[in-house]
Protein backbone atom coordinates (compact mmCIF):
# COMPACT_ATOMS: atom_id res chain seq x y z
CA UNK A 1 0.00 0.00 0.00
CA UNK A 2 1.14 3.62 -0.80
CA UNK A 3 1.64 5.22 2.25
CA UNK A 4 -1.40 7.98 1.24
CA UNK A 5 -3.78 5.16 0.87
CA UNK A 6 -2.66 4.14 4.76
CA UNK A 7 -3.13 7.33 5.62
CA UNK A 8 -6.46 7.51 4.18
CA UNK A 9 -8.03 3.76 4.72
CA UNK A 10 -8.77 5.25 8.39
CA UNK A 11 -6.62 2.38 9.82
CA UNK A 12 -4.58 4.54 12.00
CA UNK A 13 -7.03 6.13 13.65
CA UNK A 14 -8.67 3.04 14.15
CA UNK A 15 -5.20 1.58 15.63
CA UNK A 16 -5.39 4.73 17.78
CA UNK A 17 -9.02 4.50 18.78
CA UNK A 18 -8.16 0.54 19.87
CA UNK A 19 -11.00 -0.73 17.62
CA UNK A 20 -8.30 -2.11 15.17
CA UNK A 21 -8.71 -6.08 14.67
CA UNK A 22 -6.16 -7.80 15.77
CA UNK A 23 -4.33 -9.55 13.07
CA UNK A 24 -4.30 -5.52 11.04
CA UNK A 25 -2.31 -4.33 14.33
CA UNK A 26 0.60 -5.85 13.95
CA UNK A 27 0.48 -4.73 10.49
CA UNK A 28 0.31 -0.39 11.21
CA UNK A 29 3.05 -1.47 13.90
CA UNK A 30 5.51 -2.26 10.94
CA UNK A 31 4.08 0.71 9.09
CA UNK A 32 5.06 2.86 12.05
CA UNK A 33 8.50 1.84 11.74
CA UNK A 34 9.08 1.29 8.44
CA UNK A 35 7.81 4.89 7.46
CA UNK A 36 8.39 8.14 9.86
CA UNK A 37 5.59 9.64 7.74
CA UNK A 38 3.08 6.73 9.40
CA UNK A 39 5.02 7.72 12.71
CA UNK A 40 4.32 11.14 12.43
CA UNK A 41 0.85 10.96 11.40
CA UNK A 42 -0.18 8.40 14.03
CA UNK A 43 0.87 10.89 16.66
CA UNK A 44 -0.51 13.35 15.18
CA UNK A 45 -4.15 11.32 15.76
CA UNK A 46 -2.69 10.93 19.59
CA UNK A 47 -2.21 14.02 20.30
CA UNK A 48 -5.80 15.45 18.86
CA UNK A 49 -7.61 13.02 20.82
CA UNK A 50 -5.12 13.49 24.28
CA UNK A 51 -6.00 17.17 24.14
CA UNK A 52 -9.73 16.23 22.81
CA UNK A 53 -9.74 14.14 26.35
CA UNK A 54 -7.86 17.01 28.49
CA UNK A 55 -10.64 19.16 27.20
CA UNK A 56 -13.00 16.93 28.66
CA UNK A 57 -11.43 15.98 31.75
CA UNK A 58 -13.45 16.51 35.61
CA UNK A 59 -11.07 16.67 38.06
CA UNK A 60 -11.28 13.42 40.65
CA UNK A 61 -11.22 13.73 43.85
CA UNK A 62 -7.66 14.95 45.31
CA UNK A 63 -8.00 12.59 48.23
CA UNK A 64 -7.61 9.43 45.90
CA UNK A 65 -3.96 10.53 44.86
CA UNK A 66 -2.98 9.55 48.74
CA UNK A 67 -4.90 5.93 47.95
CA UNK A 68 -3.36 5.26 45.36
CA UNK A 69 -0.03 6.06 46.49
CA UNK A 70 -0.53 3.87 49.61
CA UNK A 71 -1.28 0.87 47.61
CA UNK A 72 1.55 1.09 45.58
CA UNK A 73 3.65 1.67 48.69
CA UNK A 74 1.68 -1.50 50.27
CA UNK A 75 2.53 -3.37 46.87
CA UNK A 76 6.06 -2.96 46.90
CA UNK A 77 6.42 -3.70 50.34
CA UNK A 78 4.69 -6.84 50.06
CA UNK A 79 6.70 -7.83 47.02
CA UNK A 80 10.37 -7.12 47.94
CA UNK A 81 12.25 -8.55 50.46
CA UNK A 82 15.90 -7.12 49.50
CA UNK A 83 14.75 -6.18 46.72
CA UNK A 84 18.17 -3.84 45.92
CA UNK A 85 17.79 -0.43 44.37
CA UNK A 86 20.08 0.45 41.49
CA UNK A 87 21.96 3.68 43.03
CA UNK A 88 22.88 5.71 39.80
CA UNK A 89 25.37 7.97 39.52
CA UNK A 90 26.37 9.64 36.37
CA UNK A 91 29.02 11.46 35.87
CA UNK A 92 29.27 14.03 32.94
CA UNK A 93 32.83 14.68 32.40
CA UNK A 94 33.48 17.83 29.96
CA UNK A 95 36.60 17.89 28.37
CA UNK A 96 37.97 21.89 28.33
CA UNK A 97 39.01 22.29 24.74
CA UNK A 98 42.43 23.49 24.05
CA UNK A 99 42.52 27.19 21.76
CA UNK A 100 45.49 27.17 19.34
CA UNK A 101 45.90 30.31 18.02
CA UNK A 102 48.14 31.41 15.29
CA UNK A 103 49.28 34.95 15.00
CA UNK A 104 47.45 36.73 11.86
CA UNK A 105 43.85 34.40 11.98
CA UNK A 106 43.50 35.63 16.35
CA UNK A 107 41.56 37.96 15.10
CA UNK A 108 38.87 36.39 13.28
CA UNK A 109 38.96 33.77 15.75
CA UNK A 110 38.33 36.13 18.36
CA UNK A 111 35.20 37.18 16.32
CA UNK A 112 34.24 33.18 15.90
CA UNK A 113 35.10 32.47 19.48
CA UNK A 114 32.45 35.53 20.75
CA UNK A 115 29.58 34.40 18.35
CA UNK A 116 29.99 30.74 19.87
CA UNK A 117 30.17 31.60 23.17
CA UNK A 118 27.32 34.16 22.94
CA UNK A 119 25.34 30.84 21.35
CA UNK A 120 25.82 28.86 23.55
CA UNK A 121 25.53 31.50 26.50
CA UNK A 122 22.17 31.59 24.65
CA UNK A 123 21.58 27.84 24.28
CA UNK A 124 22.71 27.49 28.16
CA UNK A 125 20.18 29.82 29.39
CA UNK A 126 17.42 28.09 27.40
CA UNK A 127 18.90 25.06 28.91
CA UNK A 128 18.82 25.90 32.70
CA UNK A 129 15.40 27.55 32.36
CA UNK A 130 13.73 23.95 31.21
CA UNK A 131 16.10 22.57 33.95
CA UNK A 132 14.93 25.06 36.37
CA UNK A 133 11.13 24.17 35.23
CA UNK A 134 12.05 20.26 35.83
CA UNK A 135 13.67 21.21 39.27
CA UNK A 136 10.78 23.06 40.27
CA UNK A 137 8.66 20.41 39.24
CA UNK A 138 10.66 17.59 40.53
CA UNK A 139 10.94 19.60 44.03
CA UNK A 140 7.17 20.10 44.23
CA UNK A 141 6.14 16.40 43.69
CA UNK A 142 9.04 15.27 46.39
CA UNK A 143 7.45 17.63 48.63
CA UNK A 144 3.79 15.98 47.97
CA UNK A 145 5.79 12.45 48.45
CA UNK A 146 6.95 13.47 51.80
CA UNK A 147 3.40 14.71 53.11
CA UNK A 148 1.92 11.67 51.82
CA UNK A 149 4.34 9.20 53.50
CA UNK A 150 3.78 11.18 56.59
CA UNK A 151 0.35 11.06 56.40
CA UNK A 152 0.46 6.83 55.62
CA UNK A 153 2.88 6.74 58.76
CA UNK A 154 0.41 8.56 61.05
CA UNK A 155 -2.11 6.18 59.96
CA UNK A 156 -0.51 3.46 60.24
CA UNK A 157 0.28 3.99 64.06
CA UNK A 158 -3.71 4.71 64.18
CA UNK A 159 -4.23 1.36 62.78
CA UNK A 160 -1.84 -0.12 64.81
CA UNK A 161 -3.46 1.40 68.12
CA UNK A 162 -7.35 0.38 66.78
CA UNK A 163 -5.98 -3.57 66.10
CA UNK A 164 -4.48 -3.43 69.33
CA UNK A 165 -8.16 -2.16 70.75
CA UNK A 166 -9.87 -4.63 68.73
CA UNK A 167 -7.69 -7.21 69.81
CA UNK A 168 -8.33 -6.02 73.43
CA UNK A 169 -11.85 -6.23 73.03
CA UNK A 170 -11.75 -9.73 71.42
CA UNK A 171 -10.45 -10.71 74.02
CA UNK A 172 -12.35 -13.61 76.34
CA UNK A 173 -11.03 -12.09 79.28
CA UNK A 174 -12.22 -8.20 78.71
CA UNK A 175 -14.88 -7.80 80.92
CA UNK A 176 -17.08 -5.18 80.12
CA UNK A 177 -18.79 -3.10 83.03
CA UNK A 178 -21.47 -1.08 81.64
CA UNK A 179 -23.31 2.14 82.97
CA UNK A 180 -26.63 3.96 82.57
CA UNK A 181 -27.09 7.41 82.72
CA UNK A 182 -29.00 8.54 85.82
CA UNK A 183 -31.86 11.19 85.73
CA UNK A 184 -29.36 14.20 85.30
CA UNK A 185 -28.62 12.43 81.76
CA UNK A 186 -30.96 9.43 80.65
CA UNK A 187 -29.68 9.07 77.43
CA UNK A 188 -25.87 8.89 78.47
CA UNK A 189 -24.22 5.35 78.55
CA UNK A 190 -20.75 4.59 79.15
CA UNK A 191 -18.47 1.29 79.94
CA UNK A 192 -15.06 0.51 81.05
CA UNK A 193 -13.65 -2.63 79.37
CA UNK A 194 -11.74 -4.37 82.12
CA UNK A 195 -9.28 -6.79 81.64
CA UNK A 196 -7.55 -8.97 84.97
CA UNK A 197 -5.48 -11.11 82.60
CA UNK A 198 -3.75 -7.88 81.34
CA UNK A 199 -4.43 -5.37 84.11
CA UNK A 200 -5.85 -3.29 81.52
CA UNK A 201 -9.47 -1.44 81.33
CA UNK A 202 -10.44 1.24 78.74
CA UNK A 203 -13.24 3.59 79.08
CA UNK A 204 -16.10 4.09 76.38
CA UNK A 205 -18.94 6.68 76.34
CA UNK A 206 -21.95 7.96 74.08
CA UNK A 207 -24.35 10.54 74.27
CA UNK A 208 -22.68 12.10 77.41
CA UNK A 209 -23.99 16.03 77.55
CA UNK A 210 -21.89 18.86 76.21
CA UNK A 211 -19.91 20.69 79.88
CA UNK A 212 -19.64 24.20 80.78
CA UNK A 213 -15.53 25.19 80.01
CA UNK A 214 -14.58 25.18 84.12
CA UNK A 215 -16.16 21.73 84.21
CA UNK A 216 -14.96 18.06 83.23
CA UNK A 217 -16.22 14.63 83.94
CA UNK A 218 -14.47 12.47 86.47
CA UNK A 219 -14.36 9.03 86.52
CA UNK A 220 -14.50 6.84 89.81
CA UNK A 221 -14.29 3.04 90.73
CA UNK A 222 -16.15 2.23 93.61
CA UNK A 223 -13.85 -0.39 95.65
CA UNK A 224 -14.53 -1.58 99.24
CA UNK A 225 -17.79 1.20 99.26
CA UNK A 226 -15.28 4.00 98.60
CA UNK A 227 -15.19 5.71 95.45
CA UNK A 228 -11.12 6.05 93.95
CA UNK A 229 -10.22 8.55 91.81
CA UNK A 230 -9.40 7.55 88.22
CA UNK A 231 -9.07 10.74 86.30
CA UNK A 232 -11.03 13.49 84.54
CA UNK A 233 -11.60 13.69 80.73
CA UNK A 234 -13.83 15.76 78.05
CA UNK A 235 -16.31 13.96 76.45
CA UNK A 236 -15.86 16.47 72.99
CA UNK A 237 -12.23 14.31 72.88
CA UNK A 238 -13.31 11.05 73.69
CA UNK A 239 -16.64 10.66 72.32
CA UNK A 240 -16.68 7.09 69.79
CA UNK A 241 -12.93 6.69 70.83
CA UNK A 242 -11.53 4.32 73.55
CA UNK A 243 -9.32 5.61 75.88
CA UNK A 244 -7.22 4.07 78.63
CA UNK A 245 -7.89 4.31 82.09
CA UNK A 246 -6.07 3.11 85.40
CA UNK A 247 -6.48 -0.16 85.98
CA UNK A 248 -8.22 -1.14 89.06
CA UNK A 249 -8.19 -4.88 91.26
CA UNK A 250 -11.99 -5.97 92.08
CA UNK A 251 -13.71 -2.76 91.63
CA UNK A 252 -17.61 -3.18 92.72
CA UNK A 253 -18.70 -0.29 90.50
CA UNK A 254 -17.81 2.59 87.94
CA UNK A 255 -19.32 6.23 87.86
CA UNK A 256 -18.98 9.51 86.56
CA UNK A 257 -19.67 12.63 88.05
CA UNK A 258 -19.22 16.08 87.09
CA UNK A 259 -16.93 18.23 88.86
CA UNK A 260 -14.73 21.23 88.43
CA UNK A 261 -12.18 21.41 86.08
CA UNK A 262 -9.23 19.41 87.08
CA UNK A 263 -11.24 16.59 89.32
CA UNK A 264 -12.13 16.47 92.98
CA UNK A 265 -11.00 13.79 95.82
CA UNK A 266 -14.21 13.23 96.23
CA UNK A 267 -17.42 12.65 93.97
CA UNK A 268 -20.32 15.32 93.86
CA UNK A 269 -23.02 12.30 94.30
CA UNK A 270 -26.03 14.82 93.13
CA UNK A 271 -23.78 15.52 90.10
CA UNK A 272 -23.50 11.78 88.78
CA UNK A 273 -24.41 11.29 85.23
CA UNK A 274 -23.57 7.18 84.38
CA UNK A 275 -23.45 4.77 87.04
CA UNK A 276 -22.81 0.67 87.09
CA UNK A 277 -22.61 -2.08 88.96
CA UNK A 278 -19.63 -4.93 87.91
CA UNK A 279 -21.89 -7.87 88.44
CA UNK B 1 4.76 24.50 17.83
CA UNK B 2 7.98 22.57 18.71
CA UNK B 3 8.79 23.85 21.57
CA UNK B 4 5.20 22.43 22.86
CA UNK B 5 5.68 18.99 21.67
CA UNK B 6 9.19 18.66 22.93
CA UNK B 7 8.28 19.99 26.29
CA UNK B 8 5.73 17.05 26.05
CA UNK B 9 7.99 14.70 25.23
CA UNK B 10 10.37 15.36 27.47
CA UNK B 11 7.89 14.76 30.37
CA UNK B 12 6.31 11.45 28.55
CA UNK B 13 10.13 10.55 29.18
CA UNK B 14 10.51 11.74 32.35
CA UNK B 15 7.28 9.72 33.78
CA UNK B 16 8.25 7.00 31.23
CA UNK B 17 11.66 6.83 33.54
CA UNK B 18 10.36 6.93 36.59
CA UNK B 19 7.64 4.43 35.73
CA UNK B 20 10.42 1.70 34.51
CA UNK B 21 13.12 2.69 37.86
CA UNK B 22 9.73 1.93 39.82
CA UNK B 23 10.28 5.73 40.82
CA UNK B 24 7.05 6.76 42.43
CA UNK B 25 7.87 10.03 41.60
CA UNK B 26 5.91 9.02 38.22
CA UNK B 27 2.48 8.35 40.22
CA UNK B 28 2.51 11.65 41.39
CA UNK B 29 3.16 13.32 38.11
CA UNK B 30 0.49 11.08 36.69
CA UNK B 31 -1.75 11.87 38.52
CA UNK B 32 -0.79 15.51 38.53
CA UNK B 33 -0.79 15.07 33.97
CA UNK B 34 -3.68 12.72 33.48
CA UNK B 35 -5.95 11.98 36.79
CA UNK B 36 -8.28 14.47 34.99
CA UNK B 37 -8.66 13.34 31.91
CA UNK B 38 -8.47 9.76 32.73
CA UNK B 39 -11.45 9.95 35.67
CA UNK B 40 -13.63 12.31 32.29
CA UNK B 41 -13.22 9.11 30.31
CA UNK B 42 -14.36 6.56 32.81
CA UNK B 43 -17.46 8.94 34.10
CA UNK B 44 -18.57 8.52 30.69
CA UNK B 45 -18.86 4.92 31.28
CA UNK B 46 -19.42 4.86 35.07
CA UNK B 47 -21.27 7.91 36.51
CA UNK B 48 -21.02 6.71 39.93
CA UNK B 49 -18.68 8.66 41.24
CA UNK B 50 -17.89 5.76 44.36
CA UNK B 51 -17.23 3.52 41.32
CA UNK B 52 -15.55 5.96 38.88
CA UNK B 53 -13.24 6.61 42.12
CA UNK B 54 -12.39 2.47 42.40
CA UNK B 55 -11.88 2.18 38.95
CA UNK B 56 -9.22 5.29 38.55
CA UNK B 57 -7.27 3.66 41.36
CA UNK B 58 -7.08 0.29 39.33
CA UNK B 59 -5.97 1.98 36.40
CA UNK B 60 -3.38 3.91 38.16
CA UNK B 61 -2.06 0.36 40.10
CA UNK B 62 -2.55 -1.01 36.71
CA UNK B 63 0.07 1.54 35.32
CA UNK B 64 2.38 0.62 38.37
CA UNK B 65 2.67 -3.14 37.69
CA UNK B 66 2.46 -3.27 33.44
CA UNK B 67 5.21 0.24 33.09
CA UNK B 68 7.45 -2.80 31.92
CA UNK B 69 4.71 -3.14 28.92
CA UNK B 70 4.38 0.36 27.57
CA UNK B 71 6.90 0.57 24.58
CA UNK B 72 6.96 4.39 23.22
CA UNK B 73 7.85 2.79 20.00
CA UNK B 74 3.98 1.47 19.68
CA UNK B 75 2.66 4.86 20.79
CA UNK B 76 2.53 7.68 22.90
CA UNK B 77 2.31 7.05 27.15
CA UNK B 78 -1.58 8.52 27.09
CA UNK B 79 -2.45 6.39 24.38
CA UNK B 80 -1.51 3.48 26.63
CA UNK B 81 -3.25 4.62 29.93
CA UNK B 82 -5.95 5.21 28.10
CA UNK B 83 -5.96 1.62 26.91
CA UNK B 84 -5.69 1.17 30.33
CA UNK B 85 -8.42 2.75 31.73
CA UNK B 86 -11.02 1.52 28.97
CA UNK B 87 -10.30 -1.81 29.79
CA UNK B 88 -10.83 -1.56 33.47
CA UNK B 89 -13.75 0.51 32.59
CA UNK B 90 -15.47 -2.22 30.95
CA UNK B 91 -14.00 -5.15 33.63
CA UNK B 92 -16.16 -2.99 36.43
CA UNK B 93 -19.25 -3.30 33.75
CA UNK B 94 -18.80 -6.98 33.13
CA UNK B 95 -18.09 -7.96 36.35
CA UNK B 96 -21.40 -6.65 37.45
CA UNK B 97 -20.17 -4.31 39.99
CA UNK B 98 -22.05 -1.92 37.75
CA UNK B 99 -24.72 -1.89 34.97
CA UNK B 100 -24.37 0.09 32.00
CA UNK B 101 -28.07 -0.01 31.07
CA UNK B 102 -29.80 -0.81 28.22
CA UNK B 103 -28.03 0.81 25.51
CA UNK B 104 -31.24 2.34 23.40
CA UNK B 105 -32.10 4.17 26.31
CA UNK B 106 -28.58 5.55 27.17
CA UNK B 107 -27.67 6.26 23.97
CA UNK B 108 -29.47 9.50 23.87
CA UNK B 109 -28.46 10.03 27.40
CA UNK B 110 -24.64 9.50 25.95
CA UNK B 111 -24.84 12.16 23.48
CA UNK B 112 -26.52 15.04 25.05
CA UNK B 113 -24.79 14.02 28.16
CA UNK B 114 -21.77 14.72 26.48
CA UNK B 115 -23.02 18.04 25.21
CA UNK B 116 -23.42 19.03 28.83
CA UNK B 117 -20.42 17.84 30.06
CA UNK B 118 -18.74 21.66 29.26
CA UNK B 119 -20.69 22.13 32.45
CA UNK B 120 -18.91 18.98 34.60
CA UNK B 121 -15.52 18.97 32.63
CA UNK B 122 -12.91 21.43 34.06
CA UNK B 123 -12.89 23.81 30.63
CA UNK B 124 -10.85 26.69 31.48
CA UNK B 125 -10.16 28.06 28.41
CA UNK B 126 -13.48 29.55 26.53
CA UNK B 127 -11.64 28.99 22.99
CA UNK B 128 -11.59 25.25 24.09
CA UNK B 129 -15.32 25.08 24.95
CA UNK B 130 -16.01 26.21 21.68
CA UNK B 131 -13.93 23.77 20.17
CA UNK B 132 -15.29 21.13 21.74
CA UNK B 133 -18.78 22.65 21.11
CA UNK B 134 -18.34 23.30 17.86
CA UNK B 135 -17.50 19.91 16.71
CA UNK B 136 -20.28 18.09 14.74
CA UNK B 137 -22.47 16.34 16.82
CA UNK B 138 -22.72 13.14 14.77
CA UNK B 139 -18.43 13.20 15.12
CA UNK B 140 -18.96 13.74 18.84
CA UNK B 141 -21.25 10.97 19.61
CA UNK B 142 -19.01 8.90 17.43
CA UNK B 143 -15.60 9.69 18.94
CA UNK B 144 -17.50 9.73 22.62
CA UNK B 145 -18.80 5.49 21.84
CA UNK B 146 -15.81 4.37 20.32
CA UNK B 147 -12.73 6.73 22.54
CA UNK B 148 -14.03 7.13 25.71
CA UNK B 149 -16.79 4.20 26.19
CA UNK B 150 -14.92 1.34 23.93
CA UNK B 151 -17.57 0.13 21.66
CA UNK B 152 -16.34 -1.75 18.98
CA UNK B 153 -17.48 -0.87 15.09
CA UNK B 154 -20.02 -2.43 14.63
CA UNK B 155 -21.81 -1.82 18.55
CA UNK B 156 -21.41 1.63 16.89
CA UNK B 157 -23.30 0.76 13.42
CA UNK B 158 -26.29 -1.49 15.61
CA UNK B 159 -26.61 1.76 17.55
CA UNK B 160 -26.97 4.42 15.50
CA UNK B 161 -28.58 2.24 13.02
CA UNK B 162 -25.93 2.88 9.93
CA UNK B 163 -24.00 0.88 7.80
CA UNK B 164 -20.60 -0.12 9.48
CA UNK B 165 -19.17 0.89 6.54
CA UNK B 166 -19.92 4.42 7.34
CA UNK B 167 -18.66 3.90 10.95
CA UNK B 168 -15.43 3.76 9.62
CA UNK B 169 -15.58 6.46 7.29
CA UNK B 170 -17.31 8.57 10.54
CA UNK B 171 -14.43 7.88 12.69
CA UNK B 172 -12.21 8.93 10.27
CA UNK B 173 -13.74 12.36 9.58
CA UNK B 174 -14.28 13.18 13.22
CA UNK B 175 -10.55 12.83 14.20
CA UNK B 176 -9.63 14.53 11.06
CA UNK B 177 -12.29 17.63 11.75
CA UNK B 178 -10.88 17.41 15.68
CA UNK B 179 -7.23 17.84 14.25
CA UNK B 180 -8.74 21.11 11.93
CA UNK B 181 -10.39 22.32 14.80
CA UNK B 182 -7.53 21.98 17.54
CA UNK B 183 -5.06 23.13 15.23
CA UNK B 184 -6.75 26.49 14.60
CA UNK B 185 -6.99 26.88 18.20
CA UNK B 186 -3.97 25.80 18.82
CA UNK B 187 -1.75 27.53 16.26
CA UNK B 188 -3.14 31.27 17.69
CA UNK B 189 -2.39 29.73 21.73
CA UNK B 190 1.27 29.54 20.33
CA UNK B 191 1.10 32.68 19.09
CA UNK B 192 -0.31 34.43 22.29
CA UNK B 193 2.65 32.23 24.09
CA UNK B 194 5.30 33.21 22.34
CA UNK B 195 4.37 36.73 22.51
CA UNK B 196 4.30 36.45 26.17
CA UNK B 197 7.38 34.71 26.45
CA UNK B 198 8.86 37.53 24.53
CA UNK B 199 7.53 40.30 26.44
CA UNK B 200 9.01 38.67 29.59
CA UNK B 201 12.06 38.15 28.47
CA UNK B 202 12.82 41.60 26.84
Amino acid sequence: MEIKDIQSSGILEQYVLGVLPETEVAQVEQYIQQYPEIKTEVQKIESALERYAQQLAITPDPALEASILYKIIAIEAAKTIGDKRPSESKTTTSTPTKSSGSGSVASMGAVIAGVLLAGSLFWGYTQSQELKNNQNQLAEVNGKYELLTKDCSKLQAAYQTEQEQIAFLQDFSTQPIVMKGTDKAPNALAAVYWNIDKKKSYLNTRNMPDLATDKQYQLWAIVDGKPVDMGVFDVAAVEGELIEVPFIESPQAFAVTVEKKGGSPTPTLEEMVVIGENT
Amino acid sequence: MAIQTDKNITLEEQIVTFLQQKDKKAISLLYKNYSGALFGIIKRTIPSEEVANEVLQDVFVKVWKNADKYNAQKGRLFTWLVQITRNASIDTIRSGRYQRGTKTDELDVIVSNSLDHSEEADIKDEGLRNVVNELDPKYRSIIDLVYFQSYTQSEVAKELDIPIGTVKTRVRSAILELRKKLGKEFSSAMVLVSFLENYINS
